[in-house]
């Protein structure tokens, strides 16, 4: 075993029995990853940043609970992330249920047609559930084949194929919607 | 033809904001470093059912053994009875007993008394 395997070794087995080394671990490889898909996933910068830091302060509350080796360890916040982006979304929905002008679009007054339909793309990615828009950004964003994002989200393949499916459909009849209003 | 991932493409957020801001990677760190010195040392999750197990073995243990060491006691606490009278066949007996209110009771006991002639 060279020197500097030994050394991993010694830091890993460190940060097993440190939980905040285990964290800071953690946070050092998979942040910057875990905040492109949450900022893909979310409406804004700060509901992105938010979003990393809640699926972190998970980890940093139950470290035992991450399973070890980094594809492991990514489908675990990566699993984590959807959750809490679902429980946000369930929350949001009820409140539009109970005050409908919170479902209304922010403003799409720009002067800029490109921008517009940009923003029209994001909220009509925005009102799929989060596990579909996971699927979607995943497959057509990051270009991540089936079978890696059925293993990254704990699903089946199939099940993947039929988000993947659903959510291109759900998003072109909002599209055509929101064109034709 | 545009594709859903050629519209997704082309209103990537990413295109803004490609990276979390140095200032935002900072004060997340530090947040959660935070949290894992405070809770991460929380007992492991396996350990919270075994310990109520543990428990409740041995408050059951507890139980039995002070239940064979104690003597027996009046089935109703605070009732004090007192049998009385004569053992005598054909005698009446008495049973004497106090509540814990203070009244004290006296049942006097016929052993002459049939239930069948009491029948109609």
């Amino acid at each position: 075993m060279t020197g500097q395997a030994i050394a991993m070794a010694v830091a890993a087995e460190r940060a097993q029995d440190d939980p905040a080394a285990r964290v800071a671990a953690l946070f050092e490889a998979h942040h910057q990853r875990l905040y492109r898909l949450a900022r893909r996933l979310s409406g804004s910068t700060e509901d992105a940043r938010d979003l990393v830091q809640e699926t972190f302060l998970r980890a940093a509350r139950s470290p035992q609970s991450v399973p070890d080796g980094a594809p492991h360890e990514e489908a675990w916040l990566v699993r984590v992330l959807v959750n809490i982006c679902r429980d946000r979304w369930r929350q949001l929905a009820v409140r539009r249920h109970h005050n409908p002008s919170l479902g209304s679009p922010t403003s799409t007054a720009h002067p800029e047609s490109a921008l517009i339909a940009r923003r029209l793309i994001r909220q009509a990615l925005e009102q799929l559930p989060p596990r579909r828009r996971a699927v979607l950004v995943l497959y057509e964003l990051e270009g991540k084949p089936i079978p890696a994002i059925a293993r990254l989200l704990g699903v089946s393949a199939v099940t993947v194929r039929w988000h993947l499916s659903i959510g291109r459909r759900e998003m072109v009849k909002v599209l055509e919607g929101a064109v034709t209003t | 033809m545009r594709t859903i991932g050629d519209a997704l493409r082309d209103a990537d957020p990413l295109r803004d904001d490609p990276v979390l801001l140095p200032q935002d990677v900072q004060a997340i760190r530090r947040t959660i470093l935070e949290t894992a010195r405070r809770d991460g040392h929380a007992t492991a999750f396996w350990l919270q059912p075994l310990a109520v197990a543990a428990a409740v073995v041995t408050m059951i243990g507890v139980g039995l053994i002070a239940g064979h060491r104690l003597p027996a006691v009046s089935p109703v606490p605070g009732l004090h009875s007192q049998r009385t009278g004569i053992d005598r066949a054909g005698e009446p007996r008495q049973l004497q007993f106090a509540t814990p209110g203070g009244t004290r009771i006296i049942w006097v006991l016929d052993p002459e008394f049939s239930l069948k002639e009491t029948m109609p």
